[in-house]
């Protein structure tokens, strides 16, 4: 029964084989893989500045600037007084008095107050000068900054023991001790790739699960797109393109069709001999970069195999084109021809449906949104602010300006007295810090306002949390910052006269004592911008972190329910600060937290968010590690290993406490939103919110107990939970909006999406691709410094699939009736 | 009526070739056609150009379907699958694979019979022996020549054992000892049982072998039997006199067609003159040549020995000297053109017809542009537009 064909297929097969094309493939697959086996990897200590090491290079320039300055002073001073003192030395002034001498000078000229602009490559190459001797380094400067236990460990090594390299490792550990909140977090081994045995000159500063994660997502795919995706395709339609052609020649087709199979069949057997070609040589390639990985970068990837047929599978997509011009008209030129404009066709549908994402749809996808007065305010990934018109079902533009751009809009929050807070960083959207100063906006709901500016934000804010008390709480590279509800007011509202007193009253806090400490200093006056600069409290937020504490990255916060304590996850430490009690003075206001517990994490990757659920917090951890869970108090507890593994398969992008109903919704990059759930007794449970997807961000309405979900770009659905402990979750949400769209969202989704629908998407097969090897549903692109992700690209894995499985189909449906109706 | 032993029955079958956008150009290929090949007989399919013939073996093949009647192939449907199992085609310009060799070519064609390996193999040894390509077996079929390709094409034909064998020139290419090799396997195969049905150009090849042919012109049968029958039925058998002493040719004319009983009208010249070269002068049937000579050849119908015997007796009565005299029997070759040759005015015409043509138009012009405008039906119609 099978036989015939099978034997057709191993004729078409050999056919191919007997391509000198095929050769020529088979020859620079070869010469491909040669090429690329002797490349291999060391790993070394992290040592060597870069200028990408720079989380927040503002900061860093104010520190220097603010230590040299110090120095300055302070040696002015004692010299006057004819006498010498190291006693007010800090470790910026120290590492800044040893840069180079012109380095100096630009940041004596900022600590003057002159706007001066230094590349971050020169930061990066001043400092890896310190490297060569530790004249620098002073133990007693240093012994108030915080060491990581990497520094401790080489400081306890005897001297002599120090490699060269450990010797510069505890050096820039050093200098990350006395600059915090300044440095990206980098582990403590970088990759060195070597070619033949020899290193190339630059250092990749990742460390080896990030380096396997960046050849599995971003190296094997390009390989695969462009090698397996392009060439080899290509080629293989050259080879292919005469299968069918040379099968319709009189003196064989006659043959063929005068043996005992069915035409259709004998079709699909010659298309498949053509796959099973190609099969043959991608294959190859794939088993040939599998082995190259694994033994020389030690990724033993084994999911890159399944791209084997998916290779196949795109090229049966143009094969199928190829064979149904080759049955029509007996041409392998004319098939080849075909094969390629359909190829052209389907990249400029694939760039149009591209275009029409990123300049229609994605303008519109909400990044963030809160809800005041059942007034919905959004803010866009295209960087506008927008709120919701119930009675137009339509989004409205909140800034009259607004036409989209590279502003990053800050997630809106709802202060007590229904106002919203969010803020418009100019330029964000490429650079964290923006261009200039951010102020606060604050939105009224009402329709017909628009925000007004209330006072500056700090720099490089990242997130706002509302407290209950109405104050609002800052979040950025390095602090955590609060202003007092009396101190949110637009700009044109006239001072509270208490408020004002208050103010002068504060007797702590870093902007008193820091104004304290440098009063009748001759760049005092400078101080404060200075302070800004380095993501200080800006007029009107004071900072909460405790003396010496400062965030490192991965950080993360979360506001307990009643306000009074904050929990903070910075780098590798997780810390529970509490509100300070109130003076009877009533100066307490603006005093620093105090921290009560603290708990050492391992923090792998660069993401991590810390939330409350019930009493209890949680650190969800990336990529797909099991979450950690502690009491308020930081206490480990012990969770049942089955919601530990269900939590650790979800991969998360975002996080939302609902405290008044003990739960923790977390969006995964797959779109789908999932609820753990605890109860009194500690027990947690996991369960996928109803039917979610395309799940955009969430928000949670703590006193009406509703979960607010942004989906499907611009709609939302409101699911109330009620009293979870009570039942269930429910089904499926108590409301749904969704607004009208404009004109082009009406082109998108009408011609464009449909278009996209129709004709194969081979070029989204590459989400298909970068999904298998990675195992991931979606590429997260880490935000400059933040912790958490703000920018996910999610892969398209089904829809190329089935478009794709789709023509195919259609086309050897039509390859098949043609062939067996037509006379030959 | 369809015998129990006919191999192959055809019954008023039609084919008509559709061309243009909505079918409206037609060629009528075959015409109601029926034939009966029967088990074990070599049965040649002659005709010229366009005739029909590859039309036909399409058909039986299930390469083309026909526009109407019916053909059964071993009792089976033509063209359908169980029909081709037992059937072994050799087609007319045999193309195998350039990456072939001749045994992975019948490894190749084996295979889609559905044979096994084993005996894919046993076959191939013998097959190879048989057509003389031992020993070639694991050369390309690059190298090969047409005669290579031609027996290597038989040997695929025969690698599953069919009842049938369809061949469409299957020495075409072949030197004579080749053809005389095939021949030779052509009757052993029908000695073993075989039906062969054999289309040839090759008439005297045809004459050896075959126990029955059909002739065919213009989509239709015009001739079908044994070479006998169709040389005896169709041959117009002729005596040829050479005559020496006439002195009148008009009364030997009217002497000879007396003799046969022929009519004779007053008036009729017989007189042809050999030496000018002029037009051909003779009653309707009595024809008289003189020749250079002097000797007039004459050309009278044959009827029967008794008539002979008389005119005999009367030429020697008038004093005509009997040079020779010969009844020669008409060949294959004669009966083929006297079948095919009357009608290539009418194939013309009715190609034309079916063209479109309408009096007035240049006739050759409109059967030249069916010819170009129908590519499927280039085999049918081709050697008639030349």
């Amino acid at each position: 029964m099978i036989r015939p064909y099978l034997a057709v297929v191993i004729d078409s097969f050999r056919s191919a084989f007997a391509s000198r094309v095929l050769w020529v493939a088979l020859i620079a697959i070869y010469i491909f893989l040669f090429a690329i086996a002797p490349i291999g990897y060391r790993e070394v200590f992290t040592t060597t500045f870069r200028w990408p090491d720079f989380a927040n290079g503002t900061r860093m320039k104010a520190m220097l600037a603010r230590g040299i300055a110090e120095l300055d002073n302070q040696t002015d001073a004692t010299s006057d007084a004819g006498k010498t003192s190291t006693a007010k030395e800090t470790p910026p002034g120290r590492i800044a008095r040893s840069l180079p001498a012109e380095l100096q000078g630009n940041l004596r000229k900022v600590a003057e107050g002159q706007e001066v602009r230094i590349r971050l490559d020169v930061f990066a190459d001043g400092l890896n000068q310190l490297y060569e001797n530790d004249d620098w380094y002073d133990a007693e400067v240093w012994k108030s900054t915080p060491r990581l236990r990497e520094l401790r460990e080489i400081e306890s090594l005897d001297q002599s023991e120090l490699s060269e390299d450990m010797r510069k490792r505890r050096d820039r550990l050093r200098i990350e001790a006395a600059l915090p909140g300044v440095f990206e977090n980098r582990g403590s081994r970088s990759i060195a790739l070597t070619y033949a045995g020899l290193s190339f000159p630059a250092v990749l500063q990742i460390e080896k699960p990030q380096f396997q994660m960046l050849l599995n997502q971003i190296v094997l795919r390009i390989i695969i797109e462009w090698v397996l995706g392009f060439a080899m395709i290509f080629l293989g339609i050259l080879v292919t393109a005469a299968i069918i052609p040379d099968m319709l020649q009189p003196g064989s087709l006659h043959l063929l069709l005068s043996k005992p199979v069915s035409r259709g069949l004998l079709f699909l057997a010659k298309f498949i001999g053509g796959c099973a070609f190609v099969f043959v040589c991608v294959t190859q390639l794939i088993i040939g970069l599998w082995l190259i990985a694994g033994l020389r970068l030690d990724v033993w990837n084994a999911r890159l195999l399944l791209c084997i047929p998916v290779c196949v599978f795109l090229f049966a997509v143009f094969y199928s084109v190829s064979a149904v011009a080759g049955l029509k008209w007996r041409s392998p030129i004319l098939a080849i021809g075909l094969a390629n404009v359909f190829g052209a066709a389907c990249l400029v549908i694939g760039m149009a449906g591209g275009l029409s994402d990123g300049f229609v749809v994605e303008r519109d996808r909400i990044s963030g949104f809160t809800v005041s007065d059942d007034t919905i305010i959004t803010a866009t990934r295209g960087g506008h602010l927008r709120r919701f018109d119930p009675v137009q079902s339509t989004w409205v533009n909140l800034f009259p300006d607004d036409n989209g751009s590279s502003d990053r809009i800050i997630p809106p929050v709802t202060l007590s007295g229904s106002s919203v807070a969010t803020a418009r960083v100019r330029g964000g959207r490429m650079n964290v810090f923006g261009s200039g100063a951010t102020p606060l906006l604050l939105v009224d709901p009402k329709p017909g306002t628009i925000p007004e500016p209330s006072i500056e934000l700090p720099a490089g804010t990242l997130s706002l949390h509302a407290m209950p008390d109405g104050a609002i709480l800052a979040h950025n590279s390095g602090e955590l910052m609060i202003a007092r509800a009396t101190d949110l007011r637009p700009l044109n509202e006239p001072e509270n006269p208490e408020d004002s007193q208050s103010d002068g009253d504060a007797s702590s806090g870093e902007k008193a004592s820091d104004a304290k400490a440098n009063a009748g200093s001759g760049f005092g006056m400078w101080l404060p911008k200075l302070m800004k600069m380095m993501g200080g409290p800006s007029d009107g937020f004071y900072s909460v972190l405790p003396e010496g504490i400062t965030l490192t990255s991965p950080s993360s916060v979360a506001v307990s329910q009643d306000g009074n304590s904050l929990m903070v996850l910075s780098g590798g430490r997780v810390i529970r600060l509490d509100r300070p009690a109130a003076s009877p003075t009533g100066g307490s206001d603006q005093a620093r937290w105090t921290r009560s517990a603290q708990a050492e994490v391992t923090v792998p990757g660069r993401t991590a968010w810390l939330r409350y659920i019930g009493d209890s917090v949680v650190v969800l951890l990336q990529p797909k590690n099991p979450p950690l869970f502690f009491t308020d108090s930081l206490q480990p507890i012990e969770v049942d290993a089955g919601v530990v593994a269900k939590i650790s398969d979800l991969s998360v992008l975002a996080a939302v406490s609902c405290h008044s109903a003990n739960a923790l919704v977390i969006q995964a990059t797959n779109g789908q939103a999932s609820v753990i759930r605890v109860d009194d007794r500690q027990t947690f449970q996991v369960a996928r919110l109803g039917r979610t997807s395309n799940v955009e961000t969430l928000w949670w309405d703590n006193e009406k107990r509703k979960l607010w979900v942004a989906q499907n770009i611009d709609q939302i659905a409101v699911w109330n939970f009620g009293d979870l402990k009570a039942g269930d979750l429910p089904n499926r949400p108590e409301r749904e909006i969704r607004p009208s769209i404009s004109g082009w969202r009406m082109v998108e989704r009408y011609v464009v999406t449909p278009l996209r629908t129709i004709t194969p998407q081979t070029g989204e097969l590459g989400d298909t691709i970068a999904s298998i090897v990675s195992g991931e549903d979606a590429l997260q692109l880490p935000f400059a410094s933040a912790g958490e992700p703000a920018i996910i690209e999610r892969y398209n894995v089904w829809r190329p699939v089935l478009t794709c499985g789709g023509f195919i189909a259609f086309m050897l449906l039509i390859g098949c009736v043609y062939f067996s109706r037509t006379d030959f | 009526m369809i015998a129990s032993d006919d191999v192959i029955s055809i019954d008023r079958l039609t084919k008509t070739y559709r061309s243009g956008l909505i079918g409206g150009r037609s060629i009528a290929a075959l015409r109601q056609v029926s034939l009966q090949a029967r088990r074990g007989e070599i049965f040649g399919l002659l005709g010229p150009n366009g005739a029909g013939k590859t039309t036909l073996i399409k058909i039986l093949l299930g390469v083309i379907r026909s526009s109407g009647g019916s053909a059964r192939v071993l009792g089976h449907p033509a063209g359908s699958i169980a029909a081709r199992k037992r059937v072994g085609y050799l087609p007319e310009s045999l193309r195998i694979d350039r990456h072939h060799t001749a045994r992975s070519a019948l490894r190749f064609y084996g295979g889609m019979s559905g044979l096994s390996r084993d005996v894919i193999a046993t076959r191939s040894d013998e097959l190879l022996r048989l057509v003389g390509l031992e020993g070639r077996d694991r050369e390309s079929v690059k190298r090969f020549s047409k005669g290579m390709y031609q027996r290597l094409g038989l040997a695929q034909a025969l690698l599953h054992e069919p009842d049938l064998l369809i061949l469409d020139e299957p020495t075409d290419g072949l030197d004579p000892v080749g053809r005389s090799e095939v021949r030779r396997l052509l009757l052993e195969l029908r000695s073993l049982g075989k039906t062969i049905f054999l289309n040839s150009h090759i008439l005297q090849e045809v004459e050896l072998v075959c126990d029955r042919v059909a002739v065919m012109a213009a989509g239709q049968v015009r001739g079908i039997g044994t070479i006998d029958e169709l040389t005896e039925r169709l041959g117009d058998r002729q005596v040829k006199w050479d005559l020496a002493g006439v002195d009148d040719q008009q009364a030997l004319g009217r002497l000879l067609s007396e003799a046969a009983e022929l009519p004779v009208r007053d008036g009729e010249a017989f007189v042809r003159s050999a030496a000018t070269g002029g037009d051909k002068i003779g009653g309707r049937q009595v024809l008289l040549d003189r020749m250079p000579s002097g000797v007039v050849r004459a050309t009278v119908p044959w009827v029967n020995q008794t008539v002979i015997d008389r005119t005999i007796d009367q030429l020697r009565a008038s004093g005509t000297s009997i040079v020779s005299l010969t009844t020669p029997r008409r060949s294959l070759e004669d009966v083929f053109l006297s079948l095919v040759g009357s009608t290539e005015a009418e194939v013309d015409s009715d190609i034309a017809a079916s063209a479109g043509w309408k009096p007035g138009d240049d006739i050759q012009s409109v059967i030249e542009s069916t010819v170009v405008g129908t590519r499927d039906d280039e085999n049918a119609v081709n050697g008639v537009a030349r």
